[in-house]
């Protein structure tokens, strides 16, 4: 799948290497706008501190959640 | 008015991560539906209005599907509906993509906590009572007047239970479109999740409902949080609802199109594979559409004629509970709401919606300050991180735009500052990334550490070291004509 694919020009001064900055810049590029229109929770935050998946057991026929 | 949608197909939201692939799948995907506020940017200043990029319309006019537009963040469910500032923008928008119909949340966001208005930070139900018909209708009728379009309402989430002094939600949609006149964007995905939460029952709703008035089918996959089924765009419509779809298409004499919604942030673990799958779905679930009739039945006329049964909260009334129960004590008044009917279950379901809400906005911050959040991550650790981040919302209002967000929690880092090596230099960096490009501007800021070996420590998840001070340099941020970022020779600073 791919990704936004806005090209990004560095001008630096050899001593001075600003490549991961750059690669920075380019990703938050596309994220400026409002959210869009969904009405469940934004998961951004939960991957960026606990990237590992939350394992949820439902017990069928019925909402109780069991984490 | 009696518009009928032309016979569009089968598509999805248009996200910018699928550019390429709705270019490669235009036999799949025939309808592009685009979120126009999601590829707005709103500069830093409190009141700049939301633009596009000239250079972004004209890149999806190259589309190969035709395009509808969605609006999101002016529902048009409360007191306080936009119909100026946005529009002139909204309409461009509609006008350069060749639009034929637009949509927007029967909801509200926006609520009045003493002179000022804040955002609630989460889309919440209108309130179902005859005055809340005669507000979104008249809400509606504005808005189509102001866009000069066709317009249809969504059928929202409502994660209370039903109570007693409003109107049952199908009598309560039916009415607002009758009263307006307007078409109708039947979200089955959050009738279903309505279903399953115990608020409705989805085949009460839809014999309520004027099915000639639906044009548009949204769909999409859910999830449980706390306990309630909820909207999340996460994943593969479930197999119960496309059925439940397939069985309900034959009876809609009028849909112009049906779209599957995936989140942005799910995307990648979502896969190209299972999204062409949603997407044949929607291909054959089209098939199950009738062939549109030469001459139609006039509609009988469903207008309500009496206001009986108008008891319940005002609009006003409803929005003070929201303020209330939504915003943060800093925003409220010291007036408690006239009117609060908070049962047991509505303490669970506000609970529920200012989870959701503090998602929204935390997740805005992981999104656009990442490098922020990972470097308190790593000095604090997980769990007083999550404090911090619920100080911070408990402690400020919900911003509409993510470049208000982040413009908001750097003044909130400076009122509480916190002694992590490194936090103002990187924290100043990504601010002034949002601040080039929301503002479209250059952007000149100085820094004390050597900011790439820095962001390669947070890559490899290492607290950057002391080693990387050294004398403040100057560096230069633009995104005109294109992205760059540049160090000023020192003969300039």
């Amino acid at each position: 799948m791919s990704h936004p694919s806005k090209s990004a020009m560095v001008r630096v001064p050899a001593n001075m290497n600003l490549e991961q900055a750059q690669h920075v810049l380019a990703s938050v590029l596309g994220k400026v706008g409002h959210p869009t229109c969904y009405s469940g929770i934004n998961i951004s935050f939960v991957n960026a501190v606990d990237p590992s998946p939350m394992i949820l057991n439902v017990e069928q026929g019925s909402l109780k959640v069991q984490e | 008015m009696r518009f009928t949608p032309p016979r569009l197909g089968p598509g999805a939201i248009y996200l910018r991560s699928l550019d390429s692939f709705f270019r490669s799948n235009g036999d799949l995907i025939r309808v592009a539906e685009v979120e126009p506020q999601t590829l707005w940017t709103k500069a830093t200043t409190a009141d700049a209005i939301p633009a596009g990029s000239p250079a972004e319309r004209r890149h999806l006019g190259s589309l190969p599907q035709r395009v509808l537009t969605h609006g999101v963040g002016y529902p048009i469910g409360g007191t306080i509906c936009d119909q100026k500032d946005h529009i002139s923008e909204f309409r461009l928008w509609n006008r350069e993509l060749s639009v034929c119909w637009t949509s927007e949340h029967l909801s509200v966001l926006h609520v009045r906590a003493g002179s000022r208005v804040h955002s609630c930070g989460f889309l919440m139900p209108p309130i179902q009572t005859d005055s809340g018909v005669r507000l979104a209708a008249q809400n509606i009728i504005q808005r189509r007047a102001a866009l000069d379009l066709p317009f249809a309402f969504e059928t929202g989430v409502n994660y209370f239970s039903h109570r007693d002094d409003e109107l049952p939600d199908g009598e309560f949609f039916a009415a607002v479109a009758e009263e307006a006149d307007c078409g109708i964007l039947l979200d089955l995905t959050n009738l279903w999740i309505n279903q399953k939460n115990g608020r409705a029952k989805i085949s009460d709703i839809l014999s309520r409902l004027p099915l000639e008035r639906v044009w548009e089918v949204h769909l999409a996959g859910v999830e449980i949080e706390r306990g309630y089924w909820v909207d999340a765009h996460s994943r593969e419509i479930d197999p119960e609802l496309v059925a439940f779809t397939a069985e309900i298409l034959p009876s809609l004499p009028n849909p112009g199109a049906i779209i599957f919604e995936l989140a942005p942030e799910r995307v990648s673990s979502f896969g190209e594979r299972a999204y062409l799958r949603e997407i044949e779905v929607l291909n054959r679930l089209w098939e199950k559409v009738p062939p549109r009739e030469a001459s139609a039945p006039a509609a009988p006329d469903r207008r309500r004629k009496s206001n009986a049964g108008d008891i319940g909260p005002t609009p006003e009334q409803w929005e003070e509970v929201f303020a209330l129960r939504m915003l943060p004590e800093c925003c409220r008044t010291d007036a408690a709401a006239t009117y609060f009917p908070c049962r047991s279950a509505d303490e669970e379901s506000f609970s529920l919606y200012c989870r959701l809400a503090e998602s929204f906005r935390s997740g805005a911050l992981a999104e656009l300050l990442g490098n922020t959040i990972h470097l308190l991550l790593l000095a604090l650790g997980k769990d007083p991180l999550k404090d911090f981040i619920a100080a911070y919302v408990a402690a400020t209002p919900p911003a509409r735009f993510p470049t208000d967000e982040v413009v908001q929690f750097q003044n909130y880092l400076k009122q509480n500052p916190l002694p992590i090596a490194g936090l103002d230099d990187i924290l100043k960096f990504e601010a002034s990334l949002i601040e080039a490009a929301a503002n479209n501007t250059i952007v000149r800021l100085t820094l004390n550490r050597d900011i790439d070996r820095t962001l390669a420590d947070l890559a490899a998840d290492r607290i950057p070291g002391p080693s990387l001070d050294r004398p403040p340099f100057a560096i230069e941020i633009g995104v005109d004509p294109v992205p760059f970022i540049r160090a000023v020779p020192e003969e300039v600073l």
